[in-house]
């Protein structure tokens, strides 16, 4: 039966993101090979691929916070005081590298106490300029890639040349593409996985080595292709948010659980990971910086945005034909929330209905969620 | 004879209301309880039949609502108390444009178009204060009767300033303004302006839009009422039982259900 297989398939991704950094430690003591681990969102994983080293996006863990609490705020965001917390406690230590970049003052702080904390890793901190389109910027982030791409050969004792780093980029541009056909799939019949299913998936790519995820992925696109289109009934939601983080599968299932029907989203974890490759002619180094400047989508955590996030959604839930938008935000993630009150208006500006939904590290009464997302539901009917 | 049902299994009560063909209230029960009590549900369920002379092979259609509506082990459907206090409130007050509801355990306002659809609505999700909940702490630190509070806030000539919206921290502050010989109409009354203050930023979640209906348990509490009036600027229109306004909306769905409309 395909959907065993399917089954069978999402089990192998979910094993790796239940217990990501025990899964990588087995993986290093079999490979022999070091590991890189980099913080959400914009540093540019193909480099430390090309470098021979396996590249990791680190992850928010379920765990509780406890040694953290005396090197951060409580009023810092879930995954920052989660990074800190199980760094402070070793639970790192079997990183070669970690590299932080530029997103907000919160991750500046969590590189500074991870660098203290554990003085036998490479910690870099990636100051990739956030402007798109300021004067320089081209020159200033090819410098600043050519910069790190030194510190990590030295790292490895390996050369980064063009060809290495060519290779690198068609490997993650495979499974980029791989990832766009699991979402458009997804799109046309989004009752083929859950929601947290794609999250897994997604996850997955970021913590497995590339070659090894997209072997799994063309096995699981394989089997989804063969399937017969399911009916949908319910609402159609269009899920943004969560900047640098998978939202919680809890949270997830309730949406579903009460009649949404997920039809796109613009999730880290999601649609905003995968959605641009990386040009492979001309110098890689360059194509790399024109990713991180000419192309990456609208995010809050950049300035001079050439068009403006609000207006990108809204032109996205449009596409997406969905009647609403549910709109997850990270307690204390400022660039969010700097920015949820423009997206508020340019949602009731374009009619959309839409639920702002705010999630924390620790517990959310999920009963209270679960009666407003199912109250917008009814209200979307 | 099918009827329509509608049960409302709020944190701290169990409400039944029973409806005729006609859409006529046949008989109501408000059933104090435990915390999400399906003995309280079923009690007031049962109560509510007997007063109307029914069987529960009578039930047409049974829809649940409230915190616990999803937890008893009846009902035909579930629909979330937002759309059920709507409802009802539109039922009562035809044209009603925002819906205050303070429960036991959590407080929302509801904005309808004026036709009695849901547009938007705010709810406190996190804490409990400024509730139903809420008052019966304080009450029971003053040991007044909670029935009482409202009249007699209405006597107070100073009102005193609870600064806290904690209920933990509200309880130490009204503990110390007692110790410090604060008359207790003015507590009372300070209690009062601290949920109205609280319920007030929850209205501006959605905008003040009249006419205003308020509901749940706290709108039998006239000095609330009276404080919120006087920070939204217009009158808040309260029916004759407003704690059954959730069942009652559930009891239209259902009648809903029983004519075919669903």
């Amino acid at each position: 039966m395909p959907r065993s297989k399917i089954s069978g398939i999402t089990d192998k991704f979910r094993a790796v993101v239940d217990e990501p950094y025990e899964k990588l430690k087995q993986w290093k003591e079999v490979n022999k090979k070091k590991i890189v681990g980099c913080s959400p969102m914009h540093f540019p994983e193909e480099l430390i691929h090309a470098a021979g080293m396996l590249p990791v996006v680190l992850q928010e863990t379920d765990e509780t916070i406890t040694t953290g609490f005396s090197y951060i705020y409580p009023f810092f965001c879930g995954i920052t005081r989660n990074l800190i917390d199980i760094g402070v406690k070793g639970q790192l230590g079997f990183l070669d590298g970690l590299i932080y970049s530029d997103l907000c003052v919160q991750n500046r702080t969590a590189a500074s106490i991870l660098r203290q904390n554990l003085p036998s890793i490479y910690v870099e901190f990636a100051q990739l300029p956030s402007s798109f389109t300021k004067e320089g910027v081209m020159e200033d982030t090819i410098k600043e890639l050519d910069r790190i791409k030194a510190n990590l050969e030295k790292l490895t004792g390996r050369k980064i040349d063009d060809k290495s780093l060519k290779q690198s980029i068609l490997v993650y541009n495979k499974n980029r593409s791989l990832l766009r056909r699991l979402h458009d799939l997804h799109r046309a019949d989004p009752k083929l996985l859950p929601y947290r299913d794609m999250q897994v998936i997604v996850q997955s790519s970021m913590l497995m080595p590339k070659e090894e995820h997209t072997q799994l992925l063309e096995e699981l696109l394989s089997e989804m292709e063969g399937m017969k289109p399911t009916s949908v009934k319910g609402s159609r939601l269009f899920l943004s948010g969560h900047l640098c983080q998978s939202p919680k599968a809890d949270i997830l299932d309730l949406i579903e659980g009460v009649g949404g029907v997920i039809v796109d989203d613009d999730l880290y974890t999601g649609y905003r990971h995968y959605a641009v490759d990386v040009e492979v002619n001309g110098s890689p180094i360059q194509a790399l910086a024109k990713r991180h400047l000419e192309k990456s989508l609208p995010v809050p955590t950049r300035t001079d945005l050439p068009i403006r996030w609000e207006k990108y959604l809204v032109d996205r839930v449009k596409a997406s034909k969905a009647q609403g938008a549910v709109i997850l935000v990270v307690k204390f993630c400022e660039p969010h929330l700097f920015y949820y009150p423009f997206i508020k208006e340019a949602l009731a500006k374009a009619c959309i209905p839409h639920i702002m939904v705010e999630t924390e590290h620790e517990v959310v009464s999920l009963e209270g969620v679960r009666t407003r997302l199912q109250a917008f539901i009814e209200m979307l009917r | 004879m099918s009827v329509a049902v509608g049960v409302d299994i709020g944190s701290l009560t169990a409400k039944t209301v029973i409806m005729d063909s006609d859409s006529h209230i046949t008989s109501y029960r408000v059933i104090q309880g435990k915390l999400v009590d399906e003995a309280a549900a079923i009690a007031s369920l049962n109560q509510a039949l007997n007063d109307a002379h029914l069987a529960k092979a009578e039930i047409g259609f049974l829809v649940t609502t409230g915190y616990g509506r999803n937890m008893v082990s009846f009902g035909d459907k579930s629909i979330t108390e937002i759309s059920c206090h709507a409802r009802g409130a539109q039922f009562l007050f035809p044209g009603v444009r925002t819906v205050i509801d303070i429960g036991g355990q959590d407080s929302k306002v509801i904005s309808l178009n004026g036709e009695g659809s849901v547009i938007n609505f705010a709810m406190n999700d996190k804490c409990a204060a400024g509730t139903g909940r809420f008052l019966e702490v304080m009450a029971h630190a003053l040991e007044v009767s909670i029935e009482e509070m409202g009249a007699l806030s209405l006597e107070a000539k100073n009102p005193a300033t609870i600064s806290s919206i904690c209920t933990v921290f509200a309880e130490s502050e009204v503990i110390s303004l007692t110790a410090h010989g604060r008359i207790k109409l003015d507590i009372i009354a300070g209690i009062h302006e601290a949920i109205g203050r609280r319920m007030h930023s929850l209205v501006n979640h959605v905008g003040v839009v009249p006419p205003i209906v308020m509901s749940g348990g706290v709108a039998k509490n006239v000095g609330v009422v009276r404080v919120l009036e006087k920070l939204l600027g217009t009158e808040i229109f309260v029916p004759p039982e407003p704690q059954i306004v959730g069942a009652l909306g559930a009891a239209l769905f259902a009648s809903d259900e029983l004519k075919g409309k669903v």
